[in-house]
């Protein structure tokens, strides 16, 4: 077994640590709801401590920037991947308005994060938090004793919780976790593959706008307006779109491979992982046109052998048979994730 | 005309025909090519709860004429079908939708 193998594994059976770096800024004021409102191209009508996934786009709608807001009294609070805190105070400092009351806080002086990924995730949680954490509901917020933060969101699949803990009490966090493995930004980037999440860590993520990566949930037709939205419209309008696809195929299936078929070249391969289940080979997520972009299509090739077009998510996560509020079943009576 | 494409055509009209029953079943204000097959149904995606996943069930199977999801069907199977559009549609070929 290999370190990638054994990492994702802990997650896909039991829990794992790992110390993601998300740009965390609170947005606060008057004028706080009507300033996102204008950033972010997704509705903003978000009960008390819920959370909703977005976007920050680019002018040309490839995608900026992967976002969580997340409504805490009366203020937000933005959990941004893809932008570090300074390039994102920057970008958001850029849509303010003279005079208006809105006031932009970073909390990498003060707070770091610790991640907890894994079907038996919110029972390592409970050791943290206050009993019962582990049993938030996916995407929300919580406020927890010590100036701490938990965000319950993910993107293994498995369930997932960012705790934001001041940089103090970082190692005594840890230490309570306990034995928990700890694992890279890799074996996450592999599981995100696996469910299917989008990955803006991905190498050809900012290449793409949200109608090829399959994102449009992200967004809201309402907010027409907002920079990038315009220019989804127009790539709309003009037709011939493409659309990312789950793929199986040979391990030698690598990202930058051409997609055949019948010799013409019809897409590409963006991302590619060894399969750990018992078939071996590889998964991957190509780009297609939208009239080859579905399931069960076994005519393409690459270089290295056949592709078969599959429906994601390519496994079945154990977290979708375990529930915080009852006796957690004993992990050998569930099915394989890779079966 | 490749012998794939009879197949490609029957799916693409399956999760048109999904599409529009979403739409209906959540009073959504999007396009149908605006909900994206591999998008999760709960969660961050298309925001289903389980009393829509329910409705969602009860008008597929009417409008198919289809078990959609076997009263006896194990939890894992369930889980399975009810991810995205395109793990509905798989579920709708399989039953002989």
């Amino acid at each position: 077994m290999t370190e990638l193998q054994r990492q994702v594994r802990a997650i896909r059976e039991r829990a794992a640590v790992s110390r993601p770096s998300p740009a965390v800024v609170r947005v606060t004021g008057e004028g706080a709801w009507a300033f996102l409102d204008r950033v972010l191209p997704c509705e903003l009508h978000l009960r008390e401590a819920q959370l909703r996934a977005t976007l920050l786009l680019r002018a040309d709608g490839s995608v900026l920037a992967d976002v969580l807001v997340g409504a805490e009294d009366a203020d937000f609070w933005l959990f941004v991947e893809g932008l570090d805190e300074p390039a994102l105070l920057a970008h958001l400092g850029s849509f303010c308005e003279d005079g208006e009351d809105v006031q932009l806080a970073g909390l990498a002086a003060t707070h770091a994060a610790i991640a907890v990924d894994g079907p038996y995730a919110w029972e390592a949680l409970e050791a943290v938090g206050e009993r019962g954490i582990g049993g938030m509901p996916y995407l929300s917020l919580a406020r927890l004793d010590g100036d701490v933060r938990c965000v319950r969101a993910g993107r293994t699949g498995e369930y997932g919780y960012t705790l934001l803990v001041p940089h103090d009490a970082v190692d005594a966090t840890l230490s309570q976790l306990g034995d928990v493995v700890r694992v890279d930004p890799a074996a996450l980037t592999h599981c995100a593959l696996e469910n299917w999440f989008f990955d803006i860590h991905a190498p050809f993520a900012a290449r793409f706008t949200p109608l090829e990566l399959q994102l449009q949930a992200r967004l809201s037709r309402r907010k027409g307006d907002v920079l990038g939205m315009p220019a989804l419209a127009a790539r709309r309008e003009a037709g011939g779109l493409r659309r990312t696809v789950g793929l199986r195929g040979p391990l030698g299936l690598a990202a930058g491979d051409a997609l055949r078929l019948d010799g013409d070249v019809v897409g590409e391969v963006l991302q590619t992982a060894p399969w750990f289940g018992a078939s071996g080979g590889s998964i991957g997520m190509g780009l297609l046109p939208l009239r080859l972009a579905h399931p069960g299509l076994d005519v393409l090739s690459v270089p290295s052998g056949p592709v078969m077009t599959v429906s994601a998510p390519l496994l079945l996560n154990r977290s979708l048979l375990v529930r915080p509020s009852r006796r957690p079943p004993d992990p050998a009576s569930l099915p394989d994730p890779y079966a | 005309m490749t012998l794939w494409q009879p197949g490609l055509a029957r799916r693409e009209a399956l999760l048109d025909e999904v599409r529009a029953v979403v739409i209906d079943v959540l009073q959504l204000a999007q396009e149908p090519d605006e909900l994206d097959p591999d998008a999760p149904l709960f969660g961050g995606g298309l925001r289903l709860d389980s009393i829509d996943a329910l409705d969602l069930i009860v008008r597929l199977e009417a409008g198919f004429g289809v078990i959609v999801i076997d009263r006896d069907a194990s939890p894992a199977e369930s889980a399975r079908a009810m991810r995205t559009l395109n793990t509905l549609v798989d579920r709708l070929l399989a039953a002989g939708a």
